[in-house]
């Protein structure tokens, strides 16, 4: 708490980005070439736009509510009870959604990296790391994330300047030939692929410079949508459409084309693979932080150091549930419970605090409490 | 723990001297003389060794005895008959006690209800030389001393402004070490001002023998192989560390000043970036981040490499690599280990051992076993070139308790890459960053401005920009004047 009003516009900026651009990086283009093909630039577009507004949603119902955290809004808007019983609907899908993402994660540094190490003790090591930072306070995480940012997008543009001797620019047209319920069908991956903006709710109440904080969340989220609108430009040419919607995981094998010929490294995935655990590793902390701090927040304990020890198990036993990968997209994406409850934490539930909550008045005295 | 000393100064000289006489008797260095001025008696209490007998000789006694008719009243002697520059009054026998333990003289004069403390300080030291710790090619060479007073002046030197403040605080319940805390008042910040003094006040420990003690009890996290605190042999460091608005402490009988807060950063500057070009600064360093990355990973990445991801490298390094290998007959990472021990093994033989044995050792440790070793068949060449590249990148680092603390953690490092290959040392060096991410030096965060950035900051952070470019202070100080220059 003692950091309200420190975090800076590069640490609201960053957090925003870290957290959304995750491991759908390495699914997200098969499943919507597979749907619209080349047509995915378009629909990365759209999905862009779609969470625009999303996320403004969101800036608008912290905003009404003087920025206060989110437990805070939903049990002065619904009442203690509904409130915090939204409130941990909102963490139970963070985690679940995360937990799910864990599981892909290590299925992949499985196939990439380590053929022979058991998955439980992959998954173990990442949750006990992460858990190691959000014992921390809010401060410490957006530093982490600051320094990620760097991490993470400097190799990223590395690889794609040297992917794009690959590229043949041409396999992205044409375009525009789809019917629109294939774009409706592509747009649901896409926005997976997005997940993680909840993670406003967060950050926003401890931002320093409140004013700028909306223009600040505008360019998060252009930089996300151009970064993910390059690589699926980068996947397509590289790949064109055909092969782009039967390879498991285009970006990997994208990077795996890459020939540096006479360097010391000669498979540069392993090394790549090193860097891509933070676009994972971000995703995975931001969220089990916010959902850490609501579970401490309804249960009024007094550290998120408690209620990370709570929820550690939760995403291990989660993560380990599904089988194999097919059956991880199957939860994802397929599984009408999930998709209700997204729908209605991130639409309804804003729409609903917007027109009909209290706003501001009310908030005042529930805070002294925390 | 506390000593118990009378505090009244009797009226009668030769009382107070019976009373000290008790309270120090077995105390050969102890020198009490009693003489006559006029008609009244006084005596001087001085330690042989500590005190300067000349001074007294010539500036105290023998004004003293030539004036003994013509003093009128005791008052007289101080202003009229004594002749020193440093001398002052004390109304409490205890810190005239403390006093003359420190070096100074006391004296007493019947009819007067307190004591004299005249300031005769002299005691062999050592002369103002290099600093061993921290060589620079270009850069002033005197280094701080153990004497605090010569250690003052020359930090002095280099800022000739009033508001340069030196605050004297003496800890140590039984050593009474003198301790000073040097900042500039109108850059200052002064929340780590307070918070610095706050935790001093907290320290109750019977002696201060080195600036060590003091930094192991005021920072922040003791449970870290991180310093949090800069330690340094060279008063221009010391200035310049005061001009950026950080607080310097000295301590008498150590040449090394402690500085706060510090930032990992700054621990990885050396004073010749400010006195060599710009360019070639920036390119160190460069080379200095380089260097760690290298020195954290190296062996780790062979022993990642060589158990689990063979396809990494080109086809003809590895056959290379497997070759050098063959009839090796430990696994890579226990290979590993026993280069870092023996290593470890070396570097402390040849830090204790007389200084003409040490480089025979090293050259004779290093090579010769190394060779033999190699030749036996025990290690292979390329963990021998491991070990050598990880040496050298380590000891590029400015700052030695930094370089020690990159060590563990690279021990750390090595065995997480043999239990999980390359994930491994992903996860390792996640949760260094963790760690150094979570620590603060006094409020300010340790990674401070590689987080909470500031393009203003980033001018002297990963490269160094030209001196003149250099206008303002660091923001992430929160400094109270922020100019620098115009």
């Amino acid at each position: 708490m003692e950091d309200k009003g420190k975090i800076e516009d590069f640490g609201l900026f960053t957090t925003i980005v870290v957290a959304i651009v995750g491991v759908g990086i390495f699914s997200c283009p098969r499943e919507v070439i597979d749907k619209v093909g080349s047509d995915a630039c378009i629909v990365t577009l759209i999905g862009g736009i779609v969470v625009f507004l999303l996320l403004y949603l969101i800036y608008r119902v912290v905003k009404k509510n003087n920025f206060e955290d989110i437990t805070c809004i939903l049990q002065n808007n619904f009442g203690k009870v509904l409130g915090g019983i939204f409130a941990i609907t909102f963490s139970i899908y963070s985690i679940f959604i995360v937990s799910l993402g864990m599981r892909e994660f290590a299925e992949v540094i499985k196939l990439y990296l380590l053929r022979r190490t058991p998955t439980e003790f992959i998954l173990m090591i990442t949750i006990l790391t992460g858990t190691y930072l959000v014992r921390g306070e809010i401060g410490d995480l957006v530093k982490f994330n600051e320094i990620s940012f760097w991490i993470m997008f400097i190799p990223a543009f590395v690889v794609i300047m040297f992917s794009a001797v690959n590229a043949d620019f041409t396999n992205i047209l044409p375009v525009l030939n789809n019917k629109p319920s294939a774009y409706f069908r592509a747009s649901k991956y896409i926005l997976f692929c997005f997940g993680g903006i909840e993670i406003a709710y967060l950050i926003l109440p401890y931002v320093k410079n409140k004013k700028n904080s909306s223009k600040v969340l505008k360019k998060s989220i252009g930089f996300v949508t151009i970064f993910y609108l390059v690589i699926m430009i980068f996947v397509l040419a590289v790949f064109s459409k055909a092969q782009g919607r039967i390879l498991l995981w285009p970006t990997i094998t994208m990077v795996k084309t890459l020939d540096i010929p006479d360097t010391f490294i000669e498979h540069w995935e392993g090394i790549v693979m090193a860097f891509w655990i933070f676009f994972y590793f971000t995703t995975f902390v931001n969220s089990y932080f916010f959902s850490s701090e609501i579970v401490k927040n309804v249960l009024k304990l007094k550290e998120t150091k408690l209620s990370s020890l709570l929820i550690m198990p939760i995403i291990y036993v989660i993560a380990l549930y599904p089988e194999n990968i097919a059956q991880i997209y199957t939860l994802q994406f397929k599984t009408i419970p999930i998709l209700l409850t997204a729908i209605f934490l991130f639409v309804v539930l804003p729409i609903l605090i917007l027109f009909v909550g209290k706003g501001k008045d009310h908030v005042r005295g529930k805070s002294d409490e925390i | 723990m506390k000593e118990k000393i009378n505090d009244k100064i009797e009226l009668k000289a030769e009382e107070n001297i019976e009373y000290l006489k008790e309270l120090l008797q077995d105390n050969s260095d102890m020198i009490f003389r009693t003489f006559n001025v006029g008609k009244w008696k006084a005596s001087l209490v001085y330690i042989d060794g500590m005190a300067d007998k000349l001074l007294l000789d010539h500036y105290v006694l023998e004004p003293l005895m030539l004036a003994s008719k013509d003093i009128e009243n005791v008052q007289q002697i101080k202003d009229n008959v004594l002749a020193v520059t440093d001398m002052h009054e004390v109304k409490k026998l205890s810190e005239g006690v403390n006093a003359a333990l420190s070096g100074d003289t006391l004296m007493f004069i019947d009819n007067l209800d307190c004591a004299y403390v005249i300031a005769t300080r002299f005691w062999p030291a050592r002369s103002v030389g290099d600093p061993s710790s921290e060589t620079v090619i270009r850069g002033a060479r005197d280094g701080l001393t153990e004497t605090i007073r010569f250690n003052t002046a020359l930090i002095r030197r280099r800022i000739r402004d009033t508001r340069l403040k030196i605050k004297p605080k003496v800890m140590g319940i039984r050593s009474k070490t003198d301790v000073t805390i040097m900042y500039i008042d109108d850059i200052v910040n002064k929340e780590v001002l307070k918070e610095l003094e706050h935790r001093i006040e907290k320290i109750s420990i019977d002696a201060v023998l080195d600036s060590a003690y003091i930094e192991h009890l005021i920072e922040d996290n003791k449970y870290s192989p991180f310093p949090q605190i800069q330690s340094t042999e060279r008063p221009d460091v010391v200035a310049a560390a005061l001009y950026e608005g950080r607080v310097a402490l000295l301590v008498d009988n150590s040449p090394f000043a402690i500085i706060v807060p510090t930032t990992l950063p700054n621990l990885f500057q050396s004073p010749d970036d400010y006195y060599q070009r710009w360019m070639y600064s920036s390119v160190v360093r460069f080379i200095r981040m380089l260097a760690i990355l290298i020195s954290l990973t190296a062996p780790a990445l062979y022993v990642a490499i060589t158990s689990y991801h063979t396809d990494i490298i080109p086809t003809k390094l590895a056959y290379a690599i497997a070759s050098s290998r063959e009839g090796v007959p430990f696994p890579a990472f226990v290979e590993a280990i026993f280069m870092e021990l023996f290593f470890a093994l070396l570097m402390e033989a040849v830090v204790r051992m007389p200084r003409p044995i040490g480089a025979t050792i090293g050259i004779v440790g290093g090579l010769v076993i190394g060779q033999s070793a190699v030749t036996a068949g025990v290690i292979s060449p390329i963990m021998v070139i491991i070990v050598a590249i990880t040496a050298i990148t380590t000891f590029i680092i400015p700052n030695y308790e930094v370089a020690t603390a990159f060590r563990i953690v690279r021990f750390l490092i090595l065995i997480a890459s043999a239990i999980i290959g390359f994930y491994g040392i992903m996860i390792g060096l996640m949760i260094l960053l963790i760690h150094l991410v979570r620590m603060k030096s006094f409020g300010i965060s340790y990674l401070a401005p590689a987080v909470n950035t500031n393009i203003r900051d980033l001018k002297d952070m990963y490269i160094k920009e030209p001196i003149s470019n250099l206008k303002e202070r660091p923001k992430y100080m929160n400094t109270g004047d922020k100019i620098r220059q115009k």
